[in-house]
C-alpha cells in the first residue's frame, strides 16, 4: 500500500503537498527497482525545477536513473543527509528520505499526477 | 533461455535474475554490496555454471602451442593457466583458464558469451584432438574469500592449505582449482551437474554467502580483472589491454604472435588503466575520459566500490597518459569529474 495523501509520477517519485510547498521523494517501489543506492545528485537551493524534467540523478549499483520533478517550482530546501548517506535512502522512502522541498509555481500541475490508487494500479505486477 | 542446475535453489533463496549471455543467472539475492562485502571479509559462493567448459582430449603440444598465448610447456599436470586465444590480428577471441588434468585431458573454461565461437575455433585447428563441450553436463561453483579455504576443506573433507594458486586438485568426479575472479583467495569447483546441488547446499549451510553476478562484477572490477565484452574484444590485443604477462613470445609462433610482437616493439596507441573517482559518482561504460580538457579515452567498466567507498572504473586511454598518479576527468552525465589513474 502506498500512502494515500501523496501524489505520484509514473517514474516513481512522490509529492507531498504542504501549503504552497511540495516535498519530493522516491517511492518504495522505485527504490526496490533500483537496488543498493550509492549516490544522489540533487539541485542547489534556489534553482528551478520543471514538472516532467530531470532535477537530479540517483545511482544504484545497477544504473543511474534521472529523478523527474513531479511539479515545477523553486528549490527551497535539499535533504543534505540524503546526499551524505544515500545508502540509507531505501529505509524510509516516505519519511526521512525526502529529497527536495520546492515552492510550487503552478498548483494546477498537481492534477496531472497520479493518485495513490492509480499509482498502485501502475506498479501491480 | 538456459537455466543452470541451481536455478530452483536461486529462486528459493530469493534471487533477482538477469539474462547473461542467454543464461538466467542470479544478479543478487539480498544486496549486491552486502554480497561483495561478504566475499571480501568472509566467504561468498557463486554459481558459475554458465561459463563454457570444454574437454580437450589428447591435444598435441602443437595444437596448444598454436592456439594459446601463454606457454603450454609451462602447464604441467595439475596446473591451471590464464591464457588467451587470439586471431591473426592479435585481437582477443577469448580469455580463458586452461587446466592440465592428466596430460591427455585438458579442461578449458571460456566465457559464456564466447562458447560457440571458441568451440568452433578449437575445432578448426584440431587434427587428432577431440573437443567435448561439457558445459551443460557439468556445473561449476566458485568459493571465494579469506575464509574460502576453511569452507572448502569442510565441504570436501580434504586439506587444501598446500594447494597453491593456479593448481588443481582432483577428487572423484570433481575438480577443485585454486582460481577465481574476485581478487580474493578461493576455489572453483567443477563437477557433474547431478552432484552440484548437494555441494551448493552444503556450502551455504556451512556459512558460504550466496552471491550473484552483481557482486562478481564489483569484485572483479575492484581487482582490475578484464571482462570480455567490456575491456576485451576481437579488436583489442593483449598489449593494449595490459595482459602481456599472459603472452609468451619467446621461440613461439601462435596465431596472432606476429602482430603482437610488432606491438611490443612499437608500442600501442592506447592502454588499459584502472582509476578511482574522488567521490561516489559512478563512471559507466562509454563515458569519455579527458586529460587536460581533451578527449583521451573511454570508460569500459565502471561501478561503485564498497572496498574504496568511491566510484571506480577501467578504460582505454592514450598510452602517453596511462600512468599511475595521472589525474583525468571522466565525463559523467556531461559533467567532468576528477579521477585518478592508480594501481588499485
Amino acid at each position: 500500500m502506498v500512502p494515500e495523501e501523496l501524489k505520484y509520477t509514473d517514474t516513481h517519485e512522490w509529492l507531498r503537498i504542504d501549503g504552497e510547498y511540495g516535498i519530493v521523494g522516491v517511492t518504495q517501489y522505485g527504490f526496490e527497482k533500483l537496488g543498493d543506492v550509492v549516490y544522489v545528485e540533487l539541485p542547489d537551493v534556489g534553482s528551478k525545477v520543471k514538472q516532467g524534467e530531470a532535477f537530479g540523478v540517483i545511482e544504484s549499483v545497477k544504473a543511474a536513473v534521472d529523478l523527474i520533478a513531479p511539479i515545477s517550482g523553486t528549490v527551497e530546501e535539499v535533504n543534505e543527509s540524503a546526499k551524505k548517506s544515500p545508502e540509507n535512502l531505501p529505509k524510509d522512502p516516505y519519511g526521512e528520505s525526502w529529497l527536495i522541498k520546492v515552492r510550487i509555481e503552478n498548483p494546477s500541475e498537481i492534477e496531472k499526477l497520479l493518485t495513490n490508487n492509480a499509482y498502485e494500479e501502475l506498479i501491480k505486477e | 533461455m538456459k537455466y543452470t542446475t541451481l536455478y530452483e535453489s536461486h529462486k528459493t533463496l530469493g534471487a533477482k535474475f538477469v539474462d547473461f549471455s542467454g543464461w538466467q543467472m542470479p544478479l543478487y539475492y539480498t544486496s549486491i554490496i552486502e554480497e561483495a562485502k561478504a566475499t571480501r571479509s568472509n566467504v561468498g559462493v557463486f554459481d558459475v555454471s554458465h561459463m563454457a567448459r570444454f574437454l580437450i582430449n589428447s591435444p598435441s603440444l602443437d595444437f596448444l602451442d598454436i592456439l594459446f598465448t601463454n606457454d603450454p610447456r609451462k602447464l604441467g599436470v595439475g596446473k591451471a593457466q590464464y591464457t588467451l586465444l587470439c586471431n591473426e590480428r592479435g585481437g582477443i577471441i577469448d580469455d580463458t583458464i586452461l587446466m592440465n588434468l592428466d596430460n591427455t585431458r585438458f579442461l578449458l573454461i571460456a566465457n559464456a558469451c564466447n562458447r560457440y565461437k571458441v568451440l568452433n575455433w578449437l575445432k578448426l585447428y584440431s587434427k587428432n584432438e577431440t573437443i567435448e563441450d561439457i558445459t551443460e553436463s557439468t556445473s561449476s561453483i566458485a568459493i571465494q574469500g579469506p575464509k574460502a579455504e576453511g569452507l572448502a576443506e569442510r565441504i570436501f573433507d580434504v586439506e587444501l592449505s598446500k594447494l597453491k594458486r593456479f593448481y588443481i586438485f582432483g577428487l572423484d568426479n570433481l575438480i577443485i582449482s585454486r582460481t577465481g575472479y574476485t581478487g580474493e583467495d578461493g576455489f572453483e569447483i567443477f563437477t557433474s551437474s547431478n552432484m552440484i546441488f548437494s555441494l551448493w547446499e552444503k556450502a551455504i549451510s556451512l556459512g558460504g554467502v550466496p552471491c550473484g553476478l552483481g557482486a562478481r562484477d564489483i569484485l572483479r572490477l575492484e581487482a582490475g580483472y578484464c571482462l570480455y565484452g567490456n575491456e576485451l574484444s576481437e579488436d583489442i590485443d593483449p598489449i593494449t589491454s595490459g595482459l602481456e604477462r599472459f603472452v609468451k613470445l619467446d621461440n613461439r609462433n601462435f596465431i596472432g604472435s606476429e602482430r603482437i610482437r610488432e606491438l611490443v616493439i612499437n608500442g600501442t596507441k592506447e592502454r588499459l588503466v584502472w582509476f578511482r573517482m574522488q567521490d561516489k559518482v559512478i563512471p559507466r561504460k562509454g563515458d569519455d575520459i579527458r586529460y587536460n580538457g581533451m578527449k583521451a579515452g573511454r570508460v569500459t567498466s565502471g561501478g561503485y566500490s564498497p572496498k574504496f567507498d568511491v566510484g571506480i572504473g577501467m578504460g582505454y586511454v592514450e598510452s602517453e597518459i596511462a600512468k599511475e598518479g595521472n589525474i583525468v576527468e571522466v565525463v559523467i552525465r556531461n559533467s567532468p569529474r576528477i579521477g585518478i589513474i592508480s594501481k588499485r
